[in-house]
């Protein structure tokens, strides 16, 4: 299954999105993008919502353009759940079907699969009232998955949630995600996300595609920000240190993974062979000149290939084969490390400070 | 710390302020001029024989027409005016400010003015009385056409600030969940609009039974419940017509039950 999006347009007036053109496999695209840079309405016109000015909608060989929003079978969680009151929650999720498919074998046995999946047996006779947000978002997500949908839209569907649900939600998407193998556009704003659930990511800006690419590809691109896409997503991604590797040993909570040819410790239980990406805080990082006797278990001799002055601290751009690193230091540091471009220096940190963002086994 | 709140913002006491007391009085006066008028009634029922002229047949056959004809109007203009009230709330046209002036003529319109308009309309004199071959006027049907046409901005204004009030995002999320826009506009926009629409087919349909103004110039013959209880009042007075004022009285109250029934329960859910 392919999404294709052919020299879209459409115009408000003040605000003009495209032409641009997409094109979508069987993959998680993650759009960014500032607010006002087209997202919800590029996802819009792929729904129906909108009409385009110009160009044409592609799902699975067939022209969509100018279908009915109901018959293009894509599935749309939005940003609020918009559960339907005056249903049960059971109600909710059976809402798409018509009769026939309710009764259908084997369409019962699959929102019986979803239902299972996304762990909401226990709220099916509840009414959608009194339901946290974790839980409407996950009802939400149901209601479209049961109509196995060829196109999967989600737009920053898990911006209303506090910031564990957050997490937790995040990890079952991934894995419903993973499962569906649906041409998907997420779009979002938080870090964890396009980390978390990207198989590539594509930077709107002005209604126009900045860039598009693997997330690692994007951000490998230049060292330090250049273009103003750049800029934009190293905002979005505060600049920490998304580091991915696979597993090599893992006992005693403690697992060893490689990144090229360093191996770096992380806190957790992980499948060998298995890869994880994890997130180190900048600031989590230390620098030494020497080799030092510490309890951190992670050491890294790097190259410093660049230094940026901020306000109030100095972020060292490290490059030890592989892996870059971002360390943010004070100014104070930094003179008495007398640290300049070309230096080699040891980038320290602790196992507990990688942040688990995914795991693939 | 422990805050304790009042159980009451007003709790009754005897350090009423000046602004409580206000209220309480000109509620208290608005009582006393809305049941006043009773006081006498009460004191000509004690005068004659309740049972005797509630079931007086004229009195019960056109109590019978009005809950009849009223429930037909009633029906009659849901059906138009539900999908009209909708249109105005969400669809997009040129003339639409026309239209919503156009519908609140007849709630602006004496009745009696109305009920003219409408016999010139109507009557077997009109360009339409002469070429369909149905007595529009003197007749049931007259009652339904007086009804109807005075009573659809009852149906139309509430069902509009209902569906005004059920946000779009429903019935978009609706449509991209496989709903056409008629299955959109029965499962969704009418179940979350339904509070609204009831009360207005409720108030559609005790406005149907108290018309009198249109309906007198319309069809004075057969008798509805409020022409009945005009004539009774012509012909000997007060006490004479006290049966179909009861008779409307003993409605107003079932009226009351159906509303406050509506309100209680508006957050009932349709399973379907």
């Amino acid at each position: 299954m392919t999404l294709e999006i052919l020299d879209i347009l459409k115009n408000f007036g003040h605000f003009t999105l495209g032409p641009l053109s997409l094109k979508i496999e069987k993959e998680v695209m993650v759009i960014l993008g500032p607010t006002g840079s087209g997202k919800t309405t590029l996802i819009n016109l792929i729904a129906g919502i909108l009409k385009p000015d110009n160009g044409r909608i592609i799902s699975d060989g067939i022209d969509i353009t100018d279908k009915e929003i109901e018959s293009r079978k894509v599935g749309y969680v939005f940003q609020d759940p918009i559960l339907f009151p005056h249903f049960d929650v059971y109600g909710n999720i059976l809402f798409g079907l018509r009769r026939k498919e309710r009764e259908n074998t084997e369409r019962r046995t699959l929102v019986r699969k979803i239902i299972d999946d996304l762990g909401i047996g226990h709220l099916l006779k509840r009414s959608v009232d009194g339901l946290s947000g974790g839980e409407m978002q996950k009802i939400s997500l149901a209601r479209m998955l049961v109509l196995s949908p060829k196109i999967i839209l989600l737009d920053e569907p898990l911006s209303h949630l506090d910031a564990s649900t957050r997490d937790k939600l995040r990890i079952e998407l991934r894995s419903i995600l993973r499962k569906q193998r649906l041409p998907t556009i997420y779009v979002t704003h938080f870090e964890e996300d396009i980390y978390a659930l990207s198989d590539s990511i594509a930077i709107l800006n002005n209604g126009k595609i900045e860039e598009r690419g693997k997330i690692e590809q994007i951000l490998n691109s230049n060292t330090t920000p250049l273009s103003a896409s750049h800029s934009f997503l190293y905002t979005v991604t505060s600049g920490d240190n998304y580091i991915s590797g696979k597993v090599i040993n893992s006992e005693n909570d403690l697992a060893a993974f490689k990144v090229g040819s360093n191996i770096l410790y992380t806190v957790g239980k992980f499948s060998p062979e298995s890869r994880i990406g994890v997130m180190v805080k900048r600031e989590d990082i230390i620098i030494s000149r020497d080799k030092i006797k510490t309890s951190a278990r992670n050491m890294v001799y790097a190259e410093v290939v660049d230094i940026i002055h901020t306000s109030n601290a100095v972020d060292i751009y490290l490059k030890s084969g592989e892996l870059k690193l971002i360390s943010r230091i004070t100014k104070n540091a930094t003179e008495e490390l007398a640290i300049v471009i070309g230096n080699h220096v040891y980038a320290i940190f602790k196992a507990s400070a990688p942040h688990l963002i995914r795991e693939e086994i | 710390m422990r805050t304790s709140f009042p159980s009451n913002l007003f709790p009754l006491s005897l350090h009423l302020s000046g602004f409580t007391l206000t209220i309480f009085i000109l509620l208290g006066l608005l009582v006393l001029y809305i049941v006043y008028p009773f006081i006498g009634l009460i004191s000509i029922t004690k005068s004659i024989n309740l049972a005797e002229s509630l079931a007086r047949p004229e009195i019960v056959n056109a109590f019978l027409l009005s809950l009849t004809t009223a429930t037909i109007s009633t029906l009659i203009l849901s059906i138009f005016c539900i999908p009209l009230a909708y249109a105005l709330a969400r669809f997009h046209f040129k003339l639409k400010i026309l239209v919503r002036l156009v519908v609140i003529i007849p709630l602006v319109l004496p009745a009696l003015a109305s009920g003219t308009i409408l016999l010139g309309a109507f009557g077997p004199y009109s360009m339409l009385g002469r070429a369909i071959p149905i007595d529009f006027t003197q007749s049931v049907v007259g009652i339904i056409i007086a009804q109807t046409y005075v009573a659809s901005p009852f149906i139309i204004l509430p069902a509009l600030a209902a569906f005004e009030a059920v946000p779009d995002r429903y019935e978009t999320a609706a449509r991209v969940l496989g709903k056409t826009k008629s299955e959109v506009f029965f499962r969704i926009s009418i179940p979350l609009a339904r509070t609204g629409i009831l009360l207005g087919m409720l108030m559609a349909w005790i406005r149907s039974i108290g018309e009198l103004g249109a309906t007198i110039m319309m069809s004075y013959n057969p008798h509805t419940i409020s022409i009945q209880i005009f004539e009774d009042n012509a012909i000997g007075g007060l006490g004479n017509s006290v049966a179909g004022i009861v008779w409307l009285i003993i409605l107003s109250i079932i009226a009351l039950i159906v509303f406050l029934f509506i309100r209680r329960y508006h957050s009932l859910r349709f399973g379907w």
